[in-house]
């Protein structure tokens, strides 16, 4: 709801109250690198922490990528528990070792998308394509509708395909796939 | 119902089970089997881990768990709950399991506090039948389709032109057995004619030449004008039919339930009614033609074949059902090409869409090697698709054709030492030769027929289907005439939901008297549209009851209803036509007069009188030739037009400059006078001169009183909301 204040703002509350403007708010257009070296994760209760940089100060973090579709060893961005970025890993090279583990666990817990190695077999069922195909979480069968509509291709050479239920498929690299895999996808984009 | 997936087989529980969900995926992001079972005290995950036998991973009492929580991650979901200090996480899945675990959070977080779970809404998107998921908005599986039903569905349509479908199907049998006799006629040509094997007198033979030649002739000619005349008469009847289904959806859309059109896409609606139509009729103008003519041919073909020499006929029908085959698998191919080609075209005509409108941006930007070389990109895939595609036809056409020709010559070696071995003349060789030539065509058009056909009885099941559901509000017929109105409006205890499980109103109970305008105010969300929706009756409410004059909604007749309510909606939508056209929408037997008086209530007649074709300008689709002020303004004249007694007045937001701002104002507050007015408000002015304002928190109402009463109420709603927007406005102030 919007209230305009068009010919007839003889509000009292209006001059009465000394308003201070609204707080700056908390997004800042620094950016802050950390260094890997300095942090350290370990996971209390379930839940991933981070200790450092400055401090010994604990806090609950999550990570997220910033660039996952070609990145996923660098480029992390380390948000607070409010969703907030405390700062940026430019790569996770440099963690302590427990650390890094933890971290690419994090990530991959974070970042379910099934990236596919082989495709088997896809086959027309009416209007829909039934895909058999391995991928690096096990093998795996989907459908699709329209696949042609439902290819996606952001960054050069990698394909995200969605399936009828909402679910990712990508093929990172489609020049890395075994000939024949290849033959079979490249009908569809 | 809680969602009951089976157990794993080798779990027997002997408690009663209150959910169970089977998940796809294995806590190490891998994908595997994992059950969540929740029993009155526990709640359990049973997985699959390295090997096939489930097993209890997890198993915690339901009580001590709290706020469970549905996270969605990139690409799926987990489900996680709090025990004590930890964080546990029990279950991880796929998106296609979303929806499921967020109802299972929901329910787990009531039943922890041991509370009751909500009703979850079953959502139907596989087939029942073959378990293949199905295209949202449709039920209709192309799969288990009983195409048979579908099509003694479209035959019932005939029925109104059975004359005209008896003469088609007339013309076609004449049309078929016509084509079958010049082949036949070949046969006395050649060994009655030019190669008697017994010798006959020549002025017979030329007599006989001459006779047959005119059969011929006439047969020809015949089959001519029989083609003519199909073709004339299924073009008209093709055409009737499809104008028919259109009107009758069309008719049909018009009085189903706006929910209908909530749950899909207009999109699907534009669809359906155009293309699916259009797949229908071009199948029953053309396709069902060939369809019948084939299936005719065919078997006239095979009967003659079989007469003349039944071995060589055999030898001529084995290979069909090979040569149906092929062309089935060759048509698949040349389509997957083809649909790739459609795709790759339609994509480069986006990109020249896309940077030609950007085409400042581009250069700007100092891009246009960039943009040139994309181009090319895109210009060489659909080449390469485009080669690709017609080499295939080429390859396999050729291929078909030898495959055919082959099996020709074999009956010419054959039928030839048939010949020769006196089985059999050479008139009845030549008969079967040109025979067999006219059928190998159809067996090779059958099968894109049949898929032709297919497809359209699909589309025709999805037109039926529409056509089927149901309308929702329909007068009854003991519905009470109510010619005029006094305009006292009651809610009586109202709950509402667009959806059955998320009530957007409740238990709303408001009385409104006639001649009184009531200011709806709330967040957005709160139910201030909703409310409007309900009284004019666009759905129906959930529990409770709406009464106008005391009368329930949904017993007084919707005519009376409607041309008593009118609506100035928030978006002003004007349809294409004049200025005039939409003015009167309401009435279209307005006088000129009426017109005017109305545009000059709405403070609209001045910026009409100015435009170079007055009231007869048009206003473009939706509208958009007109400013958003005339366009307000013309949304108001309509409603004084309408004149109803009853005004629902959902205030636009956009803003507009200070003269036309007052303008509006002023006409608002002539349109309102002596209505009962319900306004959505924005404006301070409309705020102040509302009888009483009513204050709507999460579909609740919280305050009810005049402007001036509820400002006053230092910690009332109204008055946090007024504070709060005033904040804001202050600070655009200053950044102005």
């Amino acid at each position: 709801m919007r209230i305009h204040f068009h010919g007839g703002g003889d509000h009292k509350a209006d001059e009465d109250k000394g308003q201070s403007l609204p707080t700056p708010s908390k997004l800042s257009e620094e950016l802050r690198f950390l260094d890997p070296a300095s942090v350290a994760f370990e996971r209390i209760g379930g839940r991933l922490n981070m200790t450092g940089p400055d401090d010994d100060e604990r806090q609950p973090v999550s990570l997220v990528h910033l660039f996952p579709l070609s990145e996923t060893e660098a480029w992390v961005s380390v948000l607070d528990k409010e969703g907030h970025e405390i700062g940026i890993l430019q790569t996770l090279k440099g963690l302590p070792e427990e650390s890094l583990k933890l971290a690419r666990e994090e990530l991959r817990r974070r970042y379910v998308v099934p990236l596919i190695q082989r495709v088997l077999a896809c086959r027309e069922r009416h209007d829909l394509v039934e895909w058999k195909v391995e991928t690096d979480r096990g093998s795996a069968t989907f459908l699709t509708r329209n696949v042609r509509e439902q290819v996606q291709q952001p960054v050069p050479d990698h394909f995200s395909i969605a399936d009828v239920e909402g679910n990712r498929f990508d093929v990172p690299d489609l020049t890395a796939l075994d000939p024949a895999s290849r033959a079979l996808l490249v009908q569809y984009l | 119902m809680p969602p009951l997936d089976p157990l794993p087989d080798n779990v027997k529980l002997e408690e009663p089970i209150r959910l169970c969900v089977a998940a796809d995926m294995l806590p190490d992001g891998s994908f595997g089997r994992q059950w969540l079972v929740v029993t009155d005290e526990t709640v359990r995950v049973y997985a699959t881990m390295d090997g096939d036998e489930p097993k209890l991973r997890l198993e915690l009492p339901l009580r001590e768990l709290e706020s469970p929580k549905a996270e969605s991650v990139v690409g799926g979901g987990v489900l996680e709950a709090a025990h004590g200090d930890q964080t546990i996480e029990l279950v991880r899945y796929t998106n296609a399991q979303a929806k499921r675990f967020a109802f299972a959070a929901r329910a787990l977080e009531k039943w922890a506090k041991g509370e009751e779970a909500e009703e979850q809404e079953e959502e139907e998107q596989r087939c029942p039948r073959c378990g293949l998921p199905l295209e949202s908005g449709t039920r209709v599986c192309p799969a288990c389709l009983p195409r048979s039903r579908t099509l003694l569905r479209l035959i019932a349509y005939l029925r109104p032109h059975w004359k005209g479908a008896l003469a088609l199907s007339s013309l076609a049998l004449t049309g078929t057995a016509l084509g079958l006799v010049p082949p036949y006629l070949s046969k006395p040509l050649m060994d009655s004619v030019l190669a008697p094997s017994l010798p006959r007198p020549l002025p017979e033979r030329l007599r006989l030449l001459g006779l047959l030649v005119v059969a011929l002739l006439v047969a020809r000619a015949l089959g001519a004008l029989v083609g003519a005349a199909q073709g004339w008469l299924s073009a008209w009847l093709g055409n009737r039919i499809t104008h028919g289904i259109r009107c009758q959806l069309y008719q049909h859309l018009q009085g189903l339930s706006l929910r209908f059109f909530d749950k899909l896409q207009l999109g699907t609606v534009v669809s359906r009614v155009n293309q699916d139509t259009g797949q229908l009729q071009s199948f029953l103008v053309w396709g069902s033609q060939d369809l019948a003519t084939n299936i005719l041919l065919i078997v006239g073909i095979g009967v003659m074949l079989f007469v003349m020499n039944w071995r060589l006929a055999l030898l001529v029908f084995i290979p069909a059902p090979i040569v149906g085959l092929l062309s089935t698998g060759f048509m698949r191919i040349i389509r997957r090409y083809m649909h790739s080609f459609f795709h790759r075209w339609s994509r480069l005509n986006a990109f020249l869409n896309e940077t030609l409108t950007g085409l400042r941006v581009v250069r700007a930007f100092a891009q246009e090697p960039r943009e040139v070389a994309r181009f090319g990109e895109h210009s060489g895939d659909l080449a390469s698709i485009g080669t690709q595609a017609e080499r295939t036809w080429a390859v396999m056409f050729s291929g078909m054709s030898l495959l055919i020709m082959a099996g020709t010559l074999l009956v010419w070696y054959v039928g030839g030492r048939d010949v020769l071995f006196e089985h059999m003349t050479l008139g009845t060789l030549m008969a079967f030769l040109m025979y067999v030539g006219m059928f190998y065509g159809p067996v090779q058009s059958m099968s894109w027929l049949i898929n032709w056909s297919s497809r359209s009885l699909t589309a025709a099941e999805r037109v039926f289907e529409m056509l089927d559901s149901e309308l929702e509000v329909v007068s009854t017929d003991d519905a009470m005439a109510m010619p005029h109105m006094e305009g006292r409006i009651e809610f009586d205890s109202v709950t509402f939901g667009y959806e059955a499980t998320k009530p957007v109103l409740k238990d709303i109970s408001l009385t409104i008297e006639p001649g009184e305008m009531i200011g709806l105010v709330g967040h957005s969300g709160a139910g201030k549209t909703t409310m409007v929706n309900l009284i004019c009756r666009f759905y129906q409410v959930d529990k409770g009851e709406i009464r106008v004059d005391g009368i329930s909604l949904k017993r007084v007749r919707l005519e009376d209803l409607r041309r008593q309510i009118g609506i100035v909606p928030q978006d002003t939508f004007l349809f294409s036509g004049t200025i005039a056209e939409n003015i009167s929408y309401a009435n279209a037997s307005a006088t000129r007069e009426d017109i005017i008086r109305a545009a000059k209530v709405a403070n609209a007649h001045d910026f009409i009188l100015r435009k170079s074709d007055g009231y007869e300008t048009l206003v473009g689709e939706g509208g958009k030739s007109l400013s958003a002020g005339e366009r307000q303004r013309i949304a108001i004249a309509r409603a004084v037009l309408h004149n109803p007694r009853i005004l629902i007045l959902d205030e636009a937001t956009s803003q507009v400059d200070v003269e036309t701002e007052a303008q509006i104002q002023e006409a608002i507050v002539r349109l309102v006078r002596e209505r009962t007015t319900i306004a959505i408000a924005h404006r301070l002015s409309t705020l102040k001169n509302a009888d009483r304002l009513v204050i709507l928190k999460e579909g609740a109402v919280v305050e009810v009183g005049t402007h001036d009463e509820l400002l006053a109420k230092e910690e009332g709603e109204f008055r946090r909301l007024v504070d709060k927007y005033q904040q804001v406005s202050r600070v655009r102030a200053v950044e102005r």
